[in-house]
């Protein structure tokens, strides 16, 4: 039993954006278990919260806020099956797991006064959702649309906004994935097979680190960083850590992030520009963020079953550990990039490699390693890689090719801002 | 719920066992077994070589036939055969497709059938 320090009494709009945010997912996860659709579930959710707004402001808010929208949600799916055959024959065929319900659906009384669960004894469905939705069927643009949505609580419209998407698409691109899910009988659940479940956790964990990668570098639009989206994906790392308290990677995840985000005070300037990590204000970078992600990695890096993010979570936490660009350990770096290597091939880890290892041996080194790469596609068309090679160039007096580089990189720069960041860059 | 199982081959990359043998006959018969005792096998068919087969169309619903010899020309991938099972989920479904010998050097395409 959670204890509830006071009751909340008649709340704000505050207290009640904040129960959505909170607690939407865990009512439409659970809905989803006890329901097997989603479109029952979406629906008996939105009822239940609906009810709150109703409600709330008279009578207060519960002492159990999940617990009376579970309530209220699950009596207006049942009323909703009684009502429609189609789905009652649906959900039949579907063999309903009716171990968790101890609630008597047939209560006449209102949902706040029935005998209900204490809020901490409700199991936590939302690993059965984030894994539902990062199912190998489903394309990956669709999986961090489906995520965001689902395990974010985010409006179909705020989806679109954060990822840039006009709004009809993205209902369009939702509204196609759910019937994929429902067409298909694509379990949102944990899969059973261990084996499996080991494969889709990377697809969770990858996924995750995409919304945050697109708000960190927007490959459009004039703004570099998009704060909200890289909230939505640490909040969403947060959760997948807490469902699995005793997995590495989830926690090397939310370190790598953390760790991230500490630096993005410093990350541009006042017009939006970003700034080189060379040339960043580090007093400027977020000492609580890198405090936790420290912690963070250090745990993780620990366990036997640490994978590529908690190595990438190392690189960062070594940069964050640096009190000036020239004390970074770069031999450190070096190694854990060819680490990096081992749990798979990735030109951009090659060039971040070939990167470091110019920093740490010198640019001749750097500009070898960089050129060995000309020829791969992964890299053609990423101007970070021409930016390298444009630095050690003009490094070793090279300057003619330092152009080329130069002029290559600012073609392949996706917004205004990297532009503005390229050539304030070879202007030195 | 029934998935067809689409056994996928392509014309490109051929029979002509110059590398690795493909998947031989008894594969097949083996993968039928596994599945009529599992209990989940609710039909299917093989099929004889895409170059057998003929192809009729009509541009319109007036239009007369147009009859070609073989499969249709811009497609390299034709359907080998299909094997259909009844089982509750996707994850169910892909889990036989993973089993399944047309998987090997093929592809396996698994639709659920339309419930009419």
């Amino acid at each position: 039993m959670v204890p509830d320090a006071a009751p909340w009494g008649v709340p704000t709009g505050d207290v009640l954006a904040r129960v959505h945010r909170e607690e939407h997912s865990r009512l439409l996860a659970t809905l989803v278990r006890r329901f097997g659709d989603l479109e029952l579930a979406e629906d008996a959710a939105q009822e239940a919260m609906e009810a709150a707004l109703r409600t709330w402001p008279e009578r207060g808010v519960p002492q159990q806020p999940l617990a009376w929208l579970i309530t209220t949600a699950r009596r207006s799916a049942l009323d909703r099956v009684r009502r429609d055959a189609i789905y009652a024959r649906r959900l039949a065929e579907l063999h309903l797991d009716e171990r968790h319900q101890p609630e008597d659906p047939q209560d006449p009384r209102s949902p706040a006064d029935a005998g209900m669960l204490a809020q901490g004894d409700l199991p936590d469905d939302r690993l059965a959702m984030l894994m539902g939705c990062c199912h190998p069927a489903l394309a990956p643009a669709d999986r961090i649309a489906l995520m965001l949505r689902f395990v974010g609580s985010l409006s179909t419209a705020e989806v679109a906004a954060a990822l840039l998407v006009p709004v009809p698409t993205m209902a369009a691109r939702i509204t196609r994935a759910k019937k994929r899910i429902a067409t298909n009988r694509i379990p949102l659940t944990v899969p059973e097979d261990p084996h499996e479940r080991e494969h889709r956790l990377p697809l969770v964990l990858t996924a995750i680190s995409l919304v945050f990668t697109e708000g960190y570098a927007a490959t459009s639009g004039d703004a570099p960083i998009r704060r909200e989206l890289t909230g939505e994906a640490i909040r969403l790392a947060r959760i997948t850590r807490q469902l699995l308290p005793a997995t590495a990677e989830p926690q090397g995840l939310l370190a790598l992030l953390l760790l991230t985000e500490a630096r993005s005070p410093a990350r541009e300037d006042a017009d939006g520009v970003p700034i080189a990590l060379e040339d960043q204000d580090r007093s400027r970078w977020d000492p609580d963020l890198i405090t936790e992600g420290l912690a963070l990695v250090e745990e993780a890096a620990g366990r036997e079953d640490a994978g590529r993010f908690t190595v990438q979570a190392a690189i960062a936490a070594l940069h964050s550990q640096a009190p000036r660009f020239e004390d970074t350990d770069w031999a450190q770096i070096v190694s854990l990039y060819s680490m990096l290597l081992m749990h798979g091939e990735d030109p951009v880890v090659r060039m971040n490699r070939a990167i470091a290892i110019g920093r740490r041996d010198g640019p001749e080194s750097g500009l070898t390693l960089l050129e060995e790469l000309s020829g791969e596609p992964g890299l053609a068309g990423h101007h970070p890689y021409y930016v390298a090679l444009a630095l050690f160039l003009t490094e070793i007096g090279d300057r003619t090719a330092a152009e080329r580089a130069w002029d290559r990189a600012l073609e392949l720069a996706g917004n205004t801002a990297e532009r503005r960041f390229i050539e304030r860059r070879r202007a030195g | 719920m029934k998935y067809v199982l689409l056994l996928m081959g392509n014309l490109t990359d051929d029979r002509c066992g110059e590398s690795e043998e493909g998947p031989g006959v008894e594969e097949f018969m083996a993968f039928d077994a596994e599945l009529e005792r599992a209990g989940v096998l609710a039909g299917g068919f093989g099929l004889t070589d895409p170059e057998e087969g003929t192809s009729l169309s009509k541009a319109t619903r007036e239009a007369e036939p147009v009859i070609t010899a073989g499969p249709y020309a811009e497609s390299r991938e034709f359907v080998g055969g299909t094997v259909v099972i009844d089982v509750g989920s996707l994850d169910e479904a892909l889990a036989w497709a993973a089993k399944c010998p047309g998987a090997i050097g093929g592809r396996v395409e698994i639709r659920p059938m339309l419930d009419v």
